[in-house]
């Protein structure tokens, strides 16, 4: 088995440790840093995602794979930067002006991070503004907001609004998400997606910016 | 189960006459017993004793049970009028902040039993206050017909009134947002609607009564 086939195996397993020391060997035997990112973090994401959406592995097990790729990351992220990596894309994800609730958005910025976005996690009671603001900042992508009362619902319909006032609509994927919102509220106030669950906004969000640059 | 604290005495405040005997009386719970199942929390995400994760996430919990229990600091208070009594009652910011740290380290497990952990401690802590608002009712001779929680059986616009009736701000240090939350997160407020006799009691969260249709902690189903 290959060394990045190996990483993947332990990550899917949740064994941090492990997936620390194979990156910091990798990366020993002079492996490119892309490769292991891809081939051994993002491989080993991917597949857990996969398997989470089909209902074969629960929460728990997204949740430690997760954390074993933020430990392979810690090791390997200053080589990223070195060789020049570029990632998948950017996202500005926040839970949107008078909602506190943090955990499903911090459910979709540990799968973005998964699928190999860079993301910017503004978080909670984030008013229009600050979506925006933030996403000219850093020349995001994707903006990802997320509500979960259907009183903070109708803010996701400010930062569509202000983003066409500022003539930016286009400029990005807007992606919606919590638990009060649904596909037709999301047409409604012109979002570009709604996904239901973490591991499939980070799909939506990948192939969606994947799609744009290839447009 | 393992108590944090164990039941005390509540502070009463009366509001414009003698102690608790007018219209309105308000009221603080200082000591306010929690506990919280292990099993529960594990459950709620989908972590079961046939998961290979499961020894190693029993492992991890105990220890985020500690710094959750390390953290929180259950207060509430409650206004008691005619016909409704007022409460509201919270755990404070600090484990808002704990959760947020673990989630920005990386730890998402933790993150997510830290979040559980304050869940079911809420919960507990809300019990626990009922069963002392059983005894304040039971000296005035009342009783609870019924209670609403929003967004569950009440408008979220309600939750303004509680924080007001409560002087929640004041006793608490509770807030509220724009969109009708209160902050610190883990805090909630109900209504209760009294009634003249004492021997009805039904101040306990009716999951049976509450369409939040896809909450993890349902215990029974909807029943309106």
């Amino acid at each position: 088995m290959s060394i990045t086939n190996e990483i993947s195996e332990f990550l899917q397993k949740g064994r941090a440790k492990n997936v620390k020391t194979l990156v910091q060997q990798a990366l020993d035997e002079g492996m490119d840093p892309k490769v292991i990112l891809n081939e051994g973090l993002l491989s080993g994401m991917m597949i857990i995602g996969t398997k989470f959406r089909n209902n074969e592995v629960f929460v728990p097990e997204v949740l430690v794979a997760a954390r074993a790729m933020n430990m392979g990351l810690s090791v390997l992220e200053p080589k990223l930067v070195e060789v020049g990596n570029e990632p998948v894309g950017k996202a500005v994800v926040g839970t949107v002006k008078g909602d506190l609730h943090d955990i499903g958005k911090n459910l979709v910025v540990m799968m973005l991070k998964g699928a190999g976005l860079e993301v910017y996690d503004i978080g909670v009671d984030a008013d229009a503004e600050a979506f925006i603001n933030k996403a000219e900042e850093v020349g995001a992508d994707v903006i990802g907001m997320s509500a979960l009362l259907t009183t903070t619902m109708p803010n996701m319909q400010t930062v569509i609004d202000l983003l066409k006032e500022k003539g930016l609509r286009d400029k990005y994927i807007v992606m919606v998400g919590g638990a009060p919102v649904n596909e037709s509220f999301a047409e409604q106030i012109g979002a570009d997606y709604y996904t239901s669950d973490a591991a499939s906004a980070a799909e939506v969000a990948k192939q969606a910016i994947l799609a744009k640059k290839n447009a | 189960m393992q108590p944090l604290s164990v039941f005390g005495k509540s502070i009463v405040h009366s509001k414009g006459g003698g102690a608790c005997a007018g219209m309105r009386c308000g009221m603080v719970f200082t000591e306010i017993a929690v506990s919280v199942n292990k099993k529960k929390v594990l459950d709620f995400l989908n972590c079961y004793e046939d998961s290979s994760l499961y020894e190693d996430i029993a492992e991890e919990y105990e220890a985020i049970r500690e710094k959750v229990f390390a953290v929180i600091r259950p207060r509430a208070a409650a206004a008691i009028g005619e016909e409704r009594a007022w409460v509201l009652l919270t755990l404070g910011d600090g484990v808002s902040e704990l959760i947020k740290a673990l989630f920005d380290a990386g730890d998402y497990m933790g993150g997510m039993l830290a979040d559980a952990i304050a869940d079911q401690s809420l919960f507990s802590a809300d019990r626990s206050v009922a069963e002392q608002l059983r005894t304040v009712c039971a000296d005035r001779k009342i009783g609870v017909v019924r209670r609403y929680d929003a967004p569950g059986n009440m408008p979220m616009e309600k939750q303004a009134e509680i924080l007001a009736r409560t002087e929640g701000e004041r006793l608490l240090g509770v807030g509220i947002t724009s969109g009708l939350m209160f902050d610190p997160v883990k805090s909630m407020g109900y209504i209760l609607e009294l009634t003249d006799d004492p021997t009805i009691y039904r101040a306990e969260h009716d999951c049976s009564r509450c369409n939040a249709q896809n909450c993890g902690m349902r215990t029974c189903a909807y029943a309106e």
